[in-house]
């Protein structure tokens, strides 16, 4: 098996668990023909990684499996787990993980037994929702994590749920996204798969449509946790991450496209390009060439953001999108971006933030909902929330009941 | 979290009971406290490739006086490193740290 087969293998067979667990949730209610299931798939950095203690071998046969160790988010991330989650190309194109010791998700992030998603887990035990919590790895590429849900991860928890129950545990589903979840939920819409067909709802919570500056930045500055292991070695990490790419601000031709439909929002408009610089359309000294970033990676990346920020053909009326909106305008809108001169200095970094826009504090409201649907399918959830812990508040579950 | 990194500053692995003694000095709502608190912060973008310690005292100058500024930090600085030497200090209590940290990375 290829190292990528292992990777996909692995994943499959840790995710027995939670399937298993959703068996008892399920089989611990009586029945009601309201019940949905509901996926969620946490933000970027919301979901646990796990790394593998041995390394794969390209010549160790068929089956391989591994015992794993938790690196992010635990203490040791912050001591210098980071580092490992380096990810570098094979030969045949192949994304790997540091030394190949296969990294594969695991439910969301947890520390000190704290998660993002606790209210809202035991809010849909409340509300007729068997939930599922779809731990992806947000370093990877986003296709592949859409490819592996819907033909292999689906299938298997169908017929895993329906062996045990008797039930269709996706005879009425709803696909949920957090923040860079959402647009993972976004994606997923634009695949056709016939298991889709009975897909009632999908809903984005956060999630940046036309991206926002925290990306950006951290190719420069590294991430502040972190950089005191090096702020070089750090960017040099954030750098192999191919799904981060699709995160930086809109490329110009999306902009242009949806330009008029950006300025005309009732509420939070973009009325300029949010940045000098457009991330995709490279001119010279506008990266550094010290820091591993991947400039094919960037072309890649382009395709799946205008995917996900195109016009859907099919589900329109089933998407929402919940844009979280502090008071004040507490959120970057937009950022000034300087080309680089002589060597790159992560201790100068060539952007700096423009003025403060309506938002969650991490995403500008500009960005957080699909410009191409009807208004009436973006929902604002203002008050004291944050970004990361949105799911939690009782207005966003208010406002998550409100389109189911 | 500053405290914990001063630890590894010295270009030494970390001693892992001094971080289990460290991690339990906290009570556990402190412990989810810093939790959240970690998880809200690492959405946010960085900003100038500051270090995180560097970050943090930059961002308070510049709302607060120069003057609470210096109060603050040595503050910050000699909080964790008492506790974890109070813990230490203990047998007893160094033995039940080392199991429930167990616990919680195990978590």
């Amino acid at each position: 098996m290829s190292y990528a087969d292992t990777r996909d293998s692995e994943q499959l067979r840790f995710l027995e668990t939670p399937i298993t667990e959703f068996i008892w949730r399920y089989q611990s209610k009586s029945p009601n023909p309201k019940r949905r299931t509901l996926f969620l798939f946490p933000g970027g950095m919301g979901c646990q990684l796990f790394r593998a203690k041995k390394l794969y071998k390209d010549s160790g046969g068929p089956g391989q499996k591994f015992h794993y160790d938790k690196v992010w988010l635990t203490l040791d991330t912050f001591l210098g787990d980071a580092l490992k989650l380096k990810m570098h190309k094979d030969g045949d194109g192949v994304y790997r993980d540091l030394n190949n010791r296969i990294i594969i998700a695991n439910g969301s992030v947890e520390i000190f037994g704290l998660t993002p998603y606790d209210r809202f887990t035991a809010w849909c035990e409340l509300n007729n929702l068997d939930w599922f919590i779809f731990g992806w790895d947000w370093r990877r590429r986003l296709d592949e994590t859409v490819s592996f849900f819907l033909n292999q991860f689906l299938p298997k928890f169908r017929s895993t749920v329906q062996a045990k129950t008797h039930c269709d545990p996706l005879a009425d589903f709803i696909l949920m996204g957090h923040s860079f979840g959402g647009m993972i939920v976004d994606l997923i819409l634009r695949q056709n798969n016939p298991l889709l067909a009975q897909m009632t709802r999908a809903v984005t919570v956060a999630s940046p449509f036309y991206g926002y500056d925290g990306q950006i930045h951290r190719w420069f500055e590294g991430e502040s946790y972190f950089n005191w292991l090096g702020t070089m070695n750090v960017i040099k990490v954030i750098t192999s991450f191919p799904g981060c790419y699709t995160l930086p601000y809109l490329d110009m031709a999306t902009y242009l496209t949806n330009q008029a439909a950006l300025a005309n929002d009732p509420e939070f408009p973009l009325l300029a390009y949010p940045s000098q610089l457009d991330p995709f359309n490279l001119v010279p000294n506008q990266y550094p060439g010290n820091t591993g970033f991947m400039l094919a990676e960037l072309q890649y990346a382009l395709n799946i953001y205008q995917t996900i920020a195109a016009p859907l053909t099919q589900y329109a009326d089933r998407f929402f999108n919940i844009r979280g909106v502090q008071i004040g305008d507490t959120t970057v809108g937009s950022i000034d971006w300087k080309l680089l001169t002589g060597s790159f200095d992560p201790s100068s970094s060539p952007i700096s933030n423009g003025p403060n826009v309506p938002g969650d504090g991490i995403q500008p409201a500009w960005s957080t909902r699909l410009v191409t649907l009807p208004s009436s399918h973006w929902v604002n959830v203002r008050g004291d929330i944050d970004h990361m812990f949105m799911m939690e508040y009782d207005l966003t579950q208010q406002a998550i009941a409100d389109v189911l | 979290m500053e405290g914990l990194q001063d630890l590894g500053k010295h270009g030494k692995p970390f001693d892992q009971t001094l971080v289990e003694n460290y991690v339990d000095a906290q009570p556990l709502g402190v412990l989810k406290g810093i939790a959240r608190r970690v998880m809200m912060d690492i959405m946010k973008a960085p900003r100038g490739g500051a270090p995180f310690p560097a970050f943090d005292r930059s961002a308070s100058s510049s709302s607060n006086s120069s003057k609470k500024k210096k109060k603050s930090t040595p503050k910050k600085a000699k909080t964790p490193a008492k506790k974890s030497t109070r813990a230490s200090s203990k047998p007893g209590n160094a033995r039940r740290s080392r199991t429930r940290s167990r616990r919680l990375r195990k978590q």
